[in-house]
């Protein structure tokens, strides 16, 4: 398992050890079944809270990623990716019928929203390659 | 609460070992002279300084402090200095005795009245000085300590100004009322036995200062 | 057992020039808590108050679940307490207070004091008279640590240190802490200390608890704002918490909600938000 946080960004120490787990669950990196590491020993390892941590797996709980064993820790759940795509894609079009609202109120173009869709698309890329030739 | 005489006994080592090599000499003096009574009074005055001196480093080391957030009691933190005082004291007292035993001259049970009497003044000078110190800190009851030591003293002083011309008189007195060596042997023990209800009293009270002092 | 390692409930304690009114907090059983403050707000006095150094004149402290009036024996063996200055005797050396402690604490561990002592370098032949102040803050924590304490309670303890040895000393902190029912209470007035550590933080100022919250959500309560004076000055004032004005411009910390747009906005750290609140109460 790998995590690594990023103070400066301002998104939330919990919210970035979420996301990071969960994209390595769903890559599968972590496997069915793999043991987490205890939430103390992340927090020392990371420097950060308990409260922290045991937020984050809470979350990854509640989401279905993972699982807890009194006494014994936190677990890798199984996966149904299926379900996970298609609970991806829910929000995707929900967020998507929010910017059709908000371009509808301010008269823009559908035209202009694929325009913007694929300079972002474009934008990501670039980055990304930036991104992974510098971790590598 | 053996800890905390340990660590008093640890931390005034070299004071010890000072008051022994002290000793030593005064002993060695004692020897030539065969007269053990100064030997015998610097003894105990030493073994008294010491429950006083080990307040006095704990206040300085914050260890009064410290050792409240310990599993003793305030208690135990008073008795403490008292067992040690008893036992430098025991100490002391048979260190004289061995010496009245084997060096002093003919009058032994002279000495021996000397060393209960020392003994009985030690008593009451830690009876006195420990509370006043719990209560005050080591800083102020320096002034209480100066006042216990040099007032008797004065007091004698001028009273054997006073009495200078009457001390002869007197002594004839006492000589022709029959005070002999049996009523001074049973003073000393009265007075020995009385220093140690002191103590007990002085315990008390010292328990009830501590136990409402703010560090 | 409670689910509380320290609760303070409306405690009062009363100097001639000094009071803390109404003091309330909790510290979770395996969390670590921070106390910040500027020096004289009431840390310590807090401290000694929980470990009934002191006498408050009213409220309830609760500490390991037993009321702190009577803490018994057993609850102050597994409390584990560090001043700001060392409290052993100068002419000790680590083998005497090692036989010491031994004699006092019923649950001694010597391997474990023994392992601190070599860890942190800690000198065998020298008396504490000759310590660092450095090596007198890592003996008082291996004494700390080496009786199987549950609480930690800290005063100052890392002020004043290089911060290599401060780090050092972290590390222990976050070993400690693995065990889930330990929990430490830390005060210092260097809050980048607490920063790193501290699940919640409890700020104190002039005798009163300004805030006691979870570390994380304070830090994301408030953000810094910067602009000119008057573009600061126009914003709705009840949501200023502080603001700091200069020749070329201002910065104000404020709730995270109430950020305008158009700003230059930073996240706030727990100095700025220390300094700010402290600003406003003046």
């Amino acid at each position: 398992m790998k995590v690594i946080i990023n103070n400066a960004s301002g998104v939330p120490i919990y919210e970035q050890i979420v996301l990071q787990i969960k994209n390595q669950i769903i890559a599968g990196e972590l496997k069915e079944g793999e043991i987490l590491p205890s939430m103390r020993l992340l927090a020392k390892e990371q420097r950060i809270s308990v409260i922290t941590t045991k937020r984050a797996y809470e979350e990854l709980e509640r989401e279905g990623f993972i699982y807890s064993v009194v006494g014994k820790g936190s677990f890798v759940a199984p996966q149904n990716i299926e379900l996970i795509r298609e609970q991806h894609l829910r929000e995707i079009e929900e967020k998507m019928r929010e910017i059709f609202d908000l371009a509808e109120t301010a008269g823009i173009e559908s035209e202009e929203l694929r325009e913007m869709l694929y300079l972002i698309e474009e934008e990501k890329k670039t980055g990304d390659k930036g991104n992974d030739g510098f971790c590598d | 609460m053996w800890g905390l005489i340990i660590k008093d006994l640890y931390n005034l080592k070299r004071q010890l070992a000072l008051y022994g090599i002290i000793g030593g000499v005064y002993l060695a003096v004692a020897g030539v002279s065969g007269n053990v009574s100064v030997f015998i009074g610097m003894i105990m005055m030493f073994t008294a300084m010491i429950p006083l001196s080990a307040i006095a480093y704990d206040e300085r080391a914050k260890w009064d402090k410290y050792s409240l957030t310990m599993p003793v009691s305030r208690k135990q933190i008073v008795a403490g200095k008292y067992l040690l005082g008893l036992l430098v004291l025991a100490a002391g007292g048979a260190l004289s005795l061995i010496s009245v035993l084997l060096m002093g001259s003919a009058d032994v049970s002279e000495n021996l009245i000397t060393v209960a009497v020392l003994l009985g003044v030690c008593l009451l000078y830690i009876s006195i000085l420990v509370p006043v110190v719990f209560k005050l800190g080591t800083e102020r009851a320096r002034y209480v300590m100066m006042i216990i030591i040099f007032v008797p003293f004065l007091v004698i002083v001028t009273a054997a100004k006073f009495m200078g011309g009457a001390a002869a008189e007197q002594n004839a007195f006492f000589l022709s009322s029959g005070f002999g060596m049996a009523d001074a042997r049973l003073l000393a023990v009265g007075f020995l036995l009385f220093s140690g209800l002191m103590l007990a009293l002085s315990y008390r009270i010292a328990v009830s200062i501590y136990s409402k002092r703010e560090l | 057992m409670t689910d509380f390692a320290i609760e303070f409930k409306k405690v009062v304690k009363q100097y001639d020039d000094f009071m803390l009114h109404d003091v309330s907090f909790v510290l979770p059983r395996g969390c670590i808590m921070g106390i910040i403050g500027e020096n004289g707000a009431g840390k310590s006095t807090m401290i000694k108050l929980m470990l009934n150094l002191i006498q408050k004149e009213a409220g309830k402290i609760t500490v390991l679940g037993c009321d702190s009036d009577r803490l018994s024996r057993s609850v102050r063996e597994k409390i584990g307490v560090v001043f700001d200055e060392c409290c052993f005797p100068e002419n000790l050396k680590l083998k005497e207070i090692e036989k010491i402690l031994k004699n006092i604490y019923q649950h001694w561990n010597s391997k474990a004091f023994k392992e601190y002592a070599a860890t942190f370098n800690l000198p065998e032949n020298k008396a504490v008279k000759d310590f660092s102040r450095g090596m007198k803050m890592k003996l008082s924590i291996a004494a700390a640590l080496s009786h199987h304490a549950e609480l930690l309670i800290l005063d100052e303890a890392t002020s004043g240190l290089d911060p290599v040895v401060r780090d050092e000393i972290l590390d222990v902190f976050f070993d400690f802490i693995q065990e889930e029912k330990n929990s430490i209470l830390i005060s210092s007035h260097i809050t980048s200390d607490l920063e790193k550590i501290c699940d919640y933080i409890t700020f104190l100022n002039n005798g009163s608890i300004i805030m006691s919250e979870a570390k994380d959500d304070i830090l994301t309560k408030y953000v810094v704002v910067k602009g000119g004076r008057d573009e600061l000055e126009s914003l709705p004032q009840e949501e200023i918490i502080g603001i700091r004005k200069s020749q070329f411009g201002a910065e104000a910390l404020i709730r995270r909600q109430a950020a305008p747009i158009g700003f230059v906005v930073e996240p706030a750290d727990l100095e700025q938000i220390m300094l700010f609140n402290i600003r406003k109460e003046q």
